[in-house]
């Protein structure tokens, strides 16, 4: 951790600092907002274990984040467990989800990789859709826990916060650097004794804890949940997320989540076509800032302005 | 229950022909394209919607549905050309997940186009006089509408098109030369990116068919898009990415497996599907008739 000391150190504190002041500087409405960026900011970072620093695409990660929130849903309003009962039961159900599906994926790569995540994704859809006991296809609605707004917005920052840390300390430890040595190549690891499928298997199984996390924080967030949490559109929104901030980037993904997030509040306001105004945003970013934005600033040539080191992937 | 069973295969048939159109294209794209096109379900949507357009225009013309078929056709393949040209030329050569993700935001920009046009209701297409009511054999106990007959007939035939193109033709020589080897079509002086194009287009098309199809027998509303693209993902990954042999029987499985599903355990038909997905990748990644090295 010795890159986070100094100056760094403080530009992250200052960032804390004013994530702490903003409910009492922005409006009830946006700090639902900003409550929301973050949670999306905890699931493009888990996504992003495996999208950029396993270098595999999923596209079936919404299932770990709507299993979570099914779960935490079902503990919740069916049997009325407390908050962190439902917030840790969901994010280990996920976990497990993640094993059974992940240890199937990680014997791929490439195009079936992303094949294999996305049916997946779609079978668990397909079985909670019909599923009468979580509400088929209308859901579970009226799901209890969001008593205070503000409340909710500071156990979400704070829980947020830990998981960076420690996905920061994960991706950051040997175990990255392996993790990262296995998206390089596939052939050459195993020449120093390195188990590939092994390591994205556990990089698998992390990403799907957090995502879960995230997922019952959203439903709590939302008061329901429904079976479009499980679908492609959050699958994709998430990898979109990761591209718009940038992939090759610890904190890129969460740039990525937040800036979509309030776009589309902010264009929600005025026209019904947001999927029309991201779309474009997709193409263009694809064709024209394919490493994001705080990758793009990353990898400019040395100038005044200059991201702190940490921020970059392990190399 | 035979009887049941028998009508359930049939119906499942004729599912299957309308999901093989889309399916093939989507198999000869990946083919000679190397790309997964994730926009093949807006295409069919597209020419679906367009076919709507057209046969509410012709009404009063004879014999509006086949024109609407044509013209959806066409111009879901000119869309895709289009698409072609302004896009995917400028990804080939990049990684997958960029390609992936320009199509994911070309899908949400058509999504978003036919939902302003066309709106958020459901349209059908009305079917020919000759094409509506069913045919009854064994005695009445067999019951098929004649609309699943001809979607059956519609794909087998565009199949059989196909064929021809692709082994008695010059272009059908030229895209198997790209498809086995790009580098040395380009050396062989081919017009490698006009030949691209074709294909892109022929697969669009292809799908744009198979949407007015789909029109005529149920209806079309927002959403189909991606829903069509992921069930043909799963036809095309059962039977092999890139072979047009397994996703005739690809798209086989899956109709047979969504319309038998039904009878036996209907609320998990579509879990079924992906289920299969699931299996095939996992023992055979490559798919049912795919090669390994793809």
């Amino acid at each position: 951790m010795s890159g986070m000391s100094g100056k760094n150190g403080f530009i992250l504190l200052v960032i804390l600092a004013a994530l702490c002041l903003l409910p009492w500087v922005v409006s009830p409405m946006m700090v639902l907002v900003l409550t929301e960026a973050l949670i999306w900011v905890l699931f493009a970072i888990a996504t992003n274990i495996v999208l950029g620093y396993g270098g595999r695409i999923t596209f079936g990660h919404a299932a770990f984040f709507g299993a979570g929130g099914y779960v935490c849903a079902v503990l919740l309003k069916k049997l009325g467990a407390g908050l962190p009962a439902g917030i840790l039961c969901s994010a280990v159900v996920s976990t497990i989800l993640g094993l059974i599906i992940g240890w199937f994926c990680v014997r791929l790569t490439h195009v079936y990789f992303a094949m294999l995540t996305m049916a997946f994704g779609q079978l668990v859809w397909a079985v909670v859709y019909r599923w009468r006991y979580v509400g088929a296809d209308t859901g579970i609605i009226g799901v209890p826990g969001l008593t205070s707004s503000v409340g909710f917005y500071f156990l979400v920052l704070i829980l947020v916060s830990i998981s960076i840390l420690a996905i920061y300390i994960i991706v950051h430890s040997p175990f990255g650097k392996v993790l990262v040595g296995t998206r390089e190549s596939e052939v050459r690891p195993p020449f120093i004794g390195i188990n590939v499928r092994r390591q994205q298997l556990v990089a698998f199984v992390i990403s799907a804890f957090f995502s879960g996390l995230s997922g019952s924080l959203f439903v709590i967030l939302n008061g329901i949940a429904y079976p479009d949490i499980l679908t492609w559109v959050y699958s994709g929104q998430v990898l979109v997320m990761c591209l718009l901030g940038g992939m090759t980037v610890l904190l890129g993904p969460a740039v990525g989540a937040v800036i979509l997030i309030l776009l589309q509040h902010w264009i929600t306001g005025y026209t019904q076509n947001w999927p029309l105004v991201l779309g474009f945003i997709i193409v263009l970013l694809v064709l024209f800032l394919p490493n994001g934005i705080l990758g793009s600033i990353l990898d400019r040539k040395p100038g005044r302005f200059q991201l702190p080191a940490w921020l970059r992937l392990p190399k | 229950m035979v009887e049941l069973i028998i009508t359930q295969i049939i119906t499942g048939i004729g599912a299957a022909g309308l999901l093989l159109l889309m399916a093939v294209g989507l198999s000869l794209v990946f083919g000679v394209l190397h790309i997964l096109d994730f926009v093949h379900g807006s295409i069919f949507l597209f020419g679906g919607y367009v076919g709507y357009s057209a046969c509410l225009l012709l009404a009063s013309v004879g014999g509006g549905f086949w024109l609407s078929l044509m013209v959806g056709g066409l111009v879901a393949a000119v869309l895709g050309a289009f698409i072609e040209v302004l896009l995917l030329r400028r990804v080939y050569e990049r990684q997958l997940l960029f390609q992936f993700l320009l199509l994911f935001g070309v899908v949400y920009i058509l999504a978003d186009v036919m939902k302003i046009t066309w709106g958020t209701g459901y349209l059908s297409i009305p079917r020919p006089d000759f094409l509506s009511g069913s045919v009854s054999y064994a005695g009445g106990g067999v019951v098929v509408a004649k609309y699943n007959l001809f979607v059956i007939v519609l794909g087998a035939a565009t199949m059989a098109v196909l064929w021809l193109i692709m082994n008695r033709t010059r272009f059908g020589l030229h895209v198997r030369a790209l498809h086995q080897q790009k580098e040395m079509a380009d050396v062989l002086g081919m017009n490698t990116p006009l030949l691209r194009t074709s294909v892109f287009a022929i697969g669009s098309g292809m799908a744009g068919l198979a949407g007015v199809a789909i029109g005529g027998l149920g209806s079309l509303s927002p959403g189909m898009d991606v829903e069509a693209v992921i069930l043909a993902f799963s036809i095309v990954t059962i039977g092999g990415l890139g072979s047009v042999k397994g996703a005739i029987v690809g798209a086989l499985i899956v109709g047979l497996v969504q319309c038998l599903g039904l009878l036996v355990l209907p609320q998990l038909n579509i879990a079924f599907i992906y289920l299969v997905m699931a299996i095939v990748l996992v023992i055979r990644p490559w798919g049912l008739f795919g090669r390994a090295t793809a």
